[in-house]
């Protein structure tokens, strides 16, 4: 896809920065779009022990090029996949802790990481209802998670309007398991544990 | 007791649970009947529970016809919701939808018939989280009244609904949400294949099928196929849902369509983008277009079929079918 250099769109550019945060023998809970997309990229570059799951009921995933599935509910997502499950099945996993890394993107995100894919402007009178969490609470919830979307200034804002997944401060103070990455920081994990990692396309600008 | 507030109409009592499984006819009996004599196992003001996700074995015939049978008030539940949501408000045969994730696909960005509806009231959109949604039917399945789970709290998503209940859990002390069962009056689910008794075989993705069946009062089953009996006893752990959760079957070959059905046919995403571009740019008037050609319009569901086109059903199937290729 990216065949010359300058030559590329802000979501390419996403997606093989977002790929690098990944490393191999991690297991990923992947939602649709630049987060499938790179966790793709990175299996095939660099990662090959990568393990996607998908909240469609899918452990172990390898997307064929060019059959991109359009969402994570697809028979696409079962192509040489390890194991198909029912979403509740793979959801819980994720409660259980089986999973190293949620990746995820989002309408709105701030400073805390918190981030909105509810309703823009007041909830009672919305300007827009958005489709909503998916599966995006439960990932924020119960995983470290890496956040991948453009650098626009109506998405990175001070404050979100509505939290529809809580960033680790906000879940850590409601006592969601998300604590752990506050408080108990285990040595072996892969990527920085006290931080959630918000990947934009203005690191690189 | 201090939430007991919502508690008696949010959740039946066991008893109440009990003695509408007591009213079904669980007997092993053939229950094949028309499409449209299963629109009328359907009432007004029925919960429904939809199966499959997004556009996955989504059981489109079956919501095809029971918009053409003129139900009201429907309030329907599903894990992730696509444009069988928008069908399902803009005919008026449903004013609240109960799911994780509404829109068409990730593809065509916001739903605008979802939009115009929840925006101006006309509609309720519930949200909770896609595993929440699963607990919740898991419940339904088990005969409790809640299940205890770790995500939403903290979040906006819980303080909109005043449903669930956060407790302390007796055992850690550690803060947990009480997600309430759901047992819809009716569940919907299309399958590959399933005996004229209900026996029913999923390949592929299950979503929350298995549960929404066993929690549900009432299963309307559409498939791709009815076998005989031995076929299924020829490979019984293929069978996902047992006859006996099961009221009616309704036999409907491509009855996901435009949707996927896992092995059978990928989504038929041509139509798809024809619809989403009609009613995106007109939320009203586009949506009335498509459902007077394309839902009041055909005569039958095999109709409905030939106005998608040979074309594109038969590139939908060859691509669902590929999927068994290694």
């Amino acid at each position: 896809m990216l065949s010359r250099v300058h030559e590329h769109t802000a979501a390419e550019l996403l997606t093989i920065l977002s790929a690098r945060q990944l490393s191999d023998g991690q297991t990923v809970f992947a939602g649709v779009g630049i987060p499938l997309l790179a966790a793709t990229l990175a299996q095939r570059l660099r990662c090959p022990g990568l393990t996607i799951l998908f909240e469609g009921g899918v452990i172990g995933a390898f997307i064929e090029p060019g059959k991109l599935p359009p969402s994570t509910n697809d028979q696409r997502c079962t192509k040489r996949a390890n194991m198909v499950l029912g979403s509740a099945e793979v959801l819980l996993l994720l409660q259980r802790g089986y999973v190293d890394v949620g990746f995820m993107g989002g309408a709105q995100i701030d400073q805390y990481g918190n981030l909105n894919s509810s309703f823009i402007g007041d909830p009672a009178h919305p300007k827009t209802r958005l489709p909503g969490t998916g599966g995006g609470n439960d990932i924020a919830s119960l995983a470290q998670m890496i956040v991948a979307m453009k650098h626009e200034k109506r998405r990175f804002v001070e404050r979100v309007d509505f939290i529809t997944s809580p960033g680790s401060w906000r879940a850590a103070r409601a006592g969601a398991p998300a604590a752990f990455w506050l408080g108990a920081c285990s040595a072996s994990s892969p990527i920085s544990p006290c931080s959630d990692l918000i990947r934009t396309t203005s690191a690189c600008r | 007791m201090p939430e007991t507030k919502a508690a008696p109409r949010v959740v039946p009592t066991y008893l109440e649970l009990r003695k509408e499984l007591l009213r079904r006819d669980r007997s092993l009996r053939a229950k094949v009947v028309s499409l449209e004599e299963a629109a009328s196992f359907v009432r007004d003001g029925d919960s429904v529970g939809i199966g499959g996700s997004t556009m996955s074995r989504t059981p489109m015939g079956m919501i095809w016809a029971l918009i053409r049978a003129g139900r009201k008030g429907l309030t329907c539940s599903r894990s992730i919701v696509s444009s069988d949501g928008d069908l399902l408000l803009a005919s008026g045969a449903c004013d609240r939808i109960v799911t994780s994730w509404f829109s068409q696909g990730i593809l065509w960005g916001v739903s605008k018939v979802m939009r115009h509806h929840v925006e101006t009231g006309k509609a309720k959109f519930d949200e909770w989280s896609h595993m929440a949604m699963g607990m919740r039917f898991r419940a339904g399945a088990m005969g409790v009244p809640f299940l205890p789970i770790r995500s939403m709290l903290g979040s906006d998503v819980r303080k909109q609904r005043p449903e669930p209940v956060e407790i302390d859990c007796p055992f850690t002390g550690e803060k947990i949400l009480l997600v309430p069962a759901l047992n819809p009056d009716v569940a919907l689910i299309h399958v590959q294949r399933c005996d004229a008794y209900g026996n029913a075989q999923i390949d592929g993705l299950q979503f929350m099928d298995i549960d929404l069946a066993i929690a549900a009062n009432k299963v309307i089953l559409t498939t791709e196929r009815i076998v005989s009996n031995d076929q299924i006893r020829r490979a019984p752990d293929q069978t996902k849902i047992p006859f006996f959760a099961v009221d009616a079957v309704v036999e409907l070959p491509f009855g996901c369509a435009p949707h996927e059905c896992y092995g059978i046919n990928e989504p038929m995403i041509r139509h798809m983008e024809y619809y989403v571009g009609l009613v995106n740019k007109e939320p009203v008037t586009g949506m009335q277009h498509y459902l007077d050609k394309f839902v009041y319009g055909p005569k039958s569901w095999s109709d409905f079929l030939a106005l998608i086109g040979m074309d594109e059903l038969l590139e939908a199937a060859r691509a669902g079918q590929s999927i068994y290729d290694a």
